[in-house]
Parts: C-alpha cells; sequence; structure tokens
C-alpha cells in the first residue's frame, strides 16, 4: 500500500522522478509538497482507490507526517468498512 | 490641502471572494490549510506597488522594517502602518474580518496619523463588505461601486452569463441540485474529465477536477449531506480544456464609462494555482488582434459598465491547444496579481529594466530573519538595485515568515512551518534561469526547503 500512496502522490504532483525521493517516512505534505487542492484530489482518489470515506471536517493533518501513518489509517478505516 | 486631497489610502485583502460568497452555499470538498491561509492574510504588502509618494499603505500586519527599507531605498515611496492592525497569532476566529472590519471596530489604522486621512481617497484592492463603512468612517473619499454590484459581477456565474449575452462560445453550464450535478456529470464524463466551479472560487480552491464516476458520486454524496441541512447547491460545471496557455487582460473602467486597456500578462498555473505573471509578447499580441480579442474585452466592459460597476478588471482567458482562444474564462471585477505585476513594470521601466513576478514556497525551521536573506541576496549578487540593473526583487516579508511569528507567539520554537516568497524577477542581461536558480540556490543555503 505504501508504493501505491507514493505513485499516487508522484501522479498527482506530476513527477515520476519525485518516486526517488519518497519512502515510508517521507511526510506527505512536505516531501510530498501537496498543496491544498493537490491535497484534496490525492484524498478523493485515496477513497477511490482503497474504498473507503474520509472525514473532510475532522480530518487530522497528523495523519501526513509519514506515509506509513497514513496507509495505517486507510487500513483502519477498511477494517471499519468492511464490519 | 490640494495636494492632500489626491493622497490615495491603499489597503486591501486578498481573499475577497470569501466576503462575497453566500455563507449559505454548499461548498466543494476541501481540507482546509491554516499556514496557507496565514499567508494570504499577509499578502496586503504586495499592495505597496500602488502607491504614489505621499500615499499611504495599510497592511494586517505591519510591514517588515528591513523589507521597507529595502522598496524605500530603490525608489519606492510610501508610507504604512508600523504597528499591527491585529495580532498575527489571532487564529481563526479574526479570520471572519476584513480588514475594512478590523479598522472600523478598532476606531484606528494602526498608529496612522489622523490628520493625514483628511480628503485622502479610498482605493481598495477589491471592494468588499465594509469598505464604504470603513470611508464614512474616517471620511474617506470613496469613488467605487456598490459591493452589491461588485459581488454580483465577480461571481462565475456572472462571466457565464456575459458569454451568452456576447454570443461567445461556452460550454459551461450552471447546476442547482447535487441530482443535476451528478446526471449532467456523468454525461460530460462520457467525453473525457470536467470541472466543477464554485461561483466564486479562487486560484488553487473551489475547482474540483473530476475524472471518475466513483469520485463524481463521492462528491455528489457529501453536495447532498450539506443539502439536507439546508445548504443551497449551485455550481458551474464545463468540460476540461486542453489549454496551451493562461493569460489575463487588465483594463480599467473609468466613473464615466470610458475603456482604458492596461496590459496582457501570460500566467503561469499549475493545476489552477496561480505560479507567476509574464509579459505578453508580441506574438501573442498579434494573435489577440487577429481575432479580435480586445474587442472582445471592450464589450466586455461595457456589459460590466452597464451593470453598475466601474473600476479594475483583470478578465482571466485562454488559449486552447486547438488553437482556439478563450477571451472569458472569469472575470475579476477586481485589482489582481498581474496588475500588481503592471505596476512594478512601471517602475522598472524608469530604469530601464523589466521583470516577470512569480513566487516560491518554502518550508523552514530555522530562525532566520529577512534583514539575512536580503544581506545573503545581496551578496550572491543577485539583489535588484537600479544601478545593478538584474536580480530579484522581494515583494513580500511576511508572507514567507508569518507562520514563524505565529508558532513562536504559541511559544513553538523551531517547528517547521510554510512560506512564501513573492518576487520580481529582473533579468537585465542575465538568463532568467539561471537568476532563478541562483535565488533557490540562496533560500536552501538558509535553511529553507524549496516545497513549490
Amino acid at each position: 500500500m505504501e508504493e501505491q500512496i507514493i505513485a499516487m502522490i508522484c501522479e498527482i504532483k506530476d513527477d515520476v522522478q519525485l518516486a526517488l525521493s519518497l519512502n515510508e517516512h517521507s511526510n506527505i505534505m512536505e516531501d510530498g509538497g501537496l498543496d491544498s487542492l493537490q491535497l484534496i484530489t490525492f484524498v478523493l482518489k485515496v477513497e477511490e482507490r482503497f474504498g473507503i470515506e474520509i472525514d473532510f471536517e475532522q480530518f487530522d493533518f497528523d495523519l501526513m507526517e509519514s506515509v506509513t501513518t497514513f496507509t495505517r489509517y486507510i487500513s483502519e478505516l477498511q477494517k471499519t468498512a468492511s464490519v | 490641502m490640494n495636494d492632500r486631497r489626491k493622497c490615495e489610502l491603499i489597503i486591501g485583502t486578498f481573499d475577497a471572494e470569501r466576503f462575497w460568497r453566500d455563507p449559505n452555499l454548499a461548498r466543494l470538498p476541501s481540507l482546509p490549510d491554516s499556514e496557507m491561509e496565514n499567508v494570504v492574510m499577509a499578502m496586503d504588502e504586495l499592495l505597496f506597488p500602488f502607491c504614489e509618494a505621499q500615499d499611504m499603505l495599510i497592511t494586517r500586519y505591519r510591514m517588515n522594517d528591513c523589507h521597507k527599507a529595502y522598496l524605500h531605498a530603490i525608489g519606492f515611496e510610501f508610507r504604512s502602518n508600523s504597528t499591527d492592525l491585529e495580532r498575527p497569532e489571532g487564529g481563526s476566529a479574526s479570520r471572519t474580518a476584513n480588514i475594512f472590519d478590523l479598522i472600523t471596530s478598532a476606531d484606528r489604522m494602526g498608529d496612522m496619523d489622523p490628520q493625514w486621512l483628511d480628503g485622502a481617497r479610498l482605493s481598495p484592492f477589491a471592494v468588499i463588505p465594509g469598505a464604504d463603512r470603513a470611508a464614512s468612517r474616517y471620511g474617506l473619499e470613496q469613488d467605487f461601486p456598490d459591493v452589491e454590484t461588485v459581488q454580483t459581477v465577480n461571481s462565475k456565474l456572472y462571466s457565464t452569463d456575459l458569454n451568452r449575452r456576447l454570443g461567445l462560445r461556452s460550454d459551461s453550464q450552471t447546476v442547482y441540485s447535487h441530482e443535476e450535478l451528478l446526471a449532467s456529470g456523468l454525461t460530460l464524463l462520457r467525453q473525457g474529465p470536467f470541472l466543477i466551479k464554485d461561483e466564486f472560487g479562487v486560484s488553487g480552491k473551489g475547482n474540483l477536477l473530476i475524472e471518475s464516476e466513483a469520485i463524481l458520486r463521492r462528491v455528489t454524496s457529501y453536495l447532498g449531506d450539506q443539502c439536507s441541512k439546508g445548504r443551497l447547491v449551485r455550481f458551474i460545471i464545463e468540460p476540461f480544456l486542453h489549454k496551451e496557455l493562461d493569460f489575463s487582460c487588465q483594463f480599467h473602467i473609468d466613473p464615466d464609462g470610458t475603456y482604458r486597456p492596461i496590459s496582457v500578462q501570460k500566467l503561469a498555473n499549475h493545476n489552477f494555482a496561480y505560479q507567476g505573471s509574464f509579459t505578453a509578447d508580441d506574438s501573442l499580441l498579434h494573435l489577440l488582434q487577429e481575432a479580435e480579442y480586445f474587442e472582445v474585452m471592450k464589450l466586455a466592459a461595457r456589459e460590466l459598465y452597464q451593470a453598475g460597476y466601474y473600476g479594475d478588471v483583470c478578465v482571466d482567458s485562454m488559449l486552447l491547444t486547438d488553437g482556439r482562444i478563450v477571451p472569458i474564462v472569469e472575470v475579476n471585477a477586481r485589482r489582481s496579481m498581474s496588475l500588481i505585476k503592471h505596476h512594478v513594470d512601471r517602475y522598472l521601466e524608469k530604469h530601464s529594466a523589466s521583470g516577470s513576478m512569480t513566487h516560491v514556497t518554502v518550508q523552514f525551521a530555522c530562525d532566520v530573519t529577512f534583514d539575512e536573506l536580503l544581506e545573503k541576496l545581496d551578496r550572491e549578487g543577485v539583489l535588484y538595485k537600479p544601478d545593478r540593473g538584474f536580480g530579484i526583487l522581494p515583494l513580500s516579508a511576511n508572507t514567507l515568515l508569518i507562520n514563524k511569528v505565529v508558532s513562536e507567539s504559541k511559544g513553538i520554537r523551531h517547528k517547521q512551518v510554510k512560506g512564501r516568497l513573492y518576487y520580481s524577477l529582473i533579468e537585465g542581461g542575465q538568463d532568467n534561469e539561471r537568476l532563478s536558480a541562483k535565488v533557490k540556490d540562496v533560500l536552501s543555503s538558509l535553511s529553507f526547503k524549496i516545497v513549490g
């Protein structure tokens, strides 16, 4: 899932080279360099790809501190969605 | 006394659309970025190029002393407040107050001498609610249309309607419910991706590119939830057009309706967000002449005047990859970034120079001051000075450092924060890209991480 997340960031940034500098520890906002519009596009695509729904109003930006933290959050949402 | 009457009070807010928008309208999904909101709040310092000698610029946060001293030294003559109108760490509550609310409720304009205001003319970046009240409160001469008119002509619904009235090709349609958005969106998706535009969306916000049915359904369901809470749905949708170039035309409509063209600027946009303005070259101007683009601008000005608007206008336009020109993408009945760039150009012309305007977004945790940045740029030979003839002319300082100030005022030191430096790039005989790279090198050497 981490590779998928990194690939999605690169797709939104339209920068394939970015993948070389991103890893599981990368901060999605800081290292990925997503602006507000790119971020909402990213979140909508994550929802679509992983079949989850993210609460935009309550979204905690700390979840973006690393690719690993964000993927854990997605996994949790997937578990909740499947219950 | 006569001289004093010519003085202008330059003031404004760069998120005018927020104050024109009906709060009862449903919103597209978004994730608020409070640090970038702070940057936008600090952007009013970019208004200094509109000032002439003796004019006064009022900014929400006092301008950086070193920045101001630099601008004065290179020949920009203006005065500005030396106290903050509100504390930078004011937080989200303060965001409901626009700059006119601040000066009206505080009953003072920072530390400025009330005597100076006698007979001065209020010159706002955009006419938003409270501008007229502030003018009355301080006895300022006001010569701008009423806010309701300004609100109407700045709506994207007006731009869509204007295209129809002028007989221009327009593929935009307005949807008034989430069900209608879903039905029309599914039809559009059969042809390709499409855009949903908020009536008062601005650069980088309020536009959503829809590329799949799943995302369309998610957005309509999000809007449906707001609808059930009493919000109104009203969006413009249009096919996503493949463009070669974004550009804008600035003109002024005098109070008697006279149309005065000002400039055409090429725009660098990325994912709908403004990146910079560059002077239109002869080949673009020739293309526009051939396509009778300026005739359309004249007609647009006439329509705006008939709707009750006069003042500055910036019309966003596009050149598509198939060669078609879309003259009216959006009417901005206010001043604009491109108009600021034009005013910087006027200053540069006096020094036989020309430039473009751009910005760089950074992240940093270091304790660097603006003075250190100016010194380093100067030491590296890239700080613009008239006798140097090239370099970068920093147009903002607070936008770079505001989040550091906010963070430290909350007692948090060395927190990674965002900032943005707006600047003019003055080529002289130098290569533009090399100059740009040098600026980024200087920022990196001071521990700023370039993120956009």
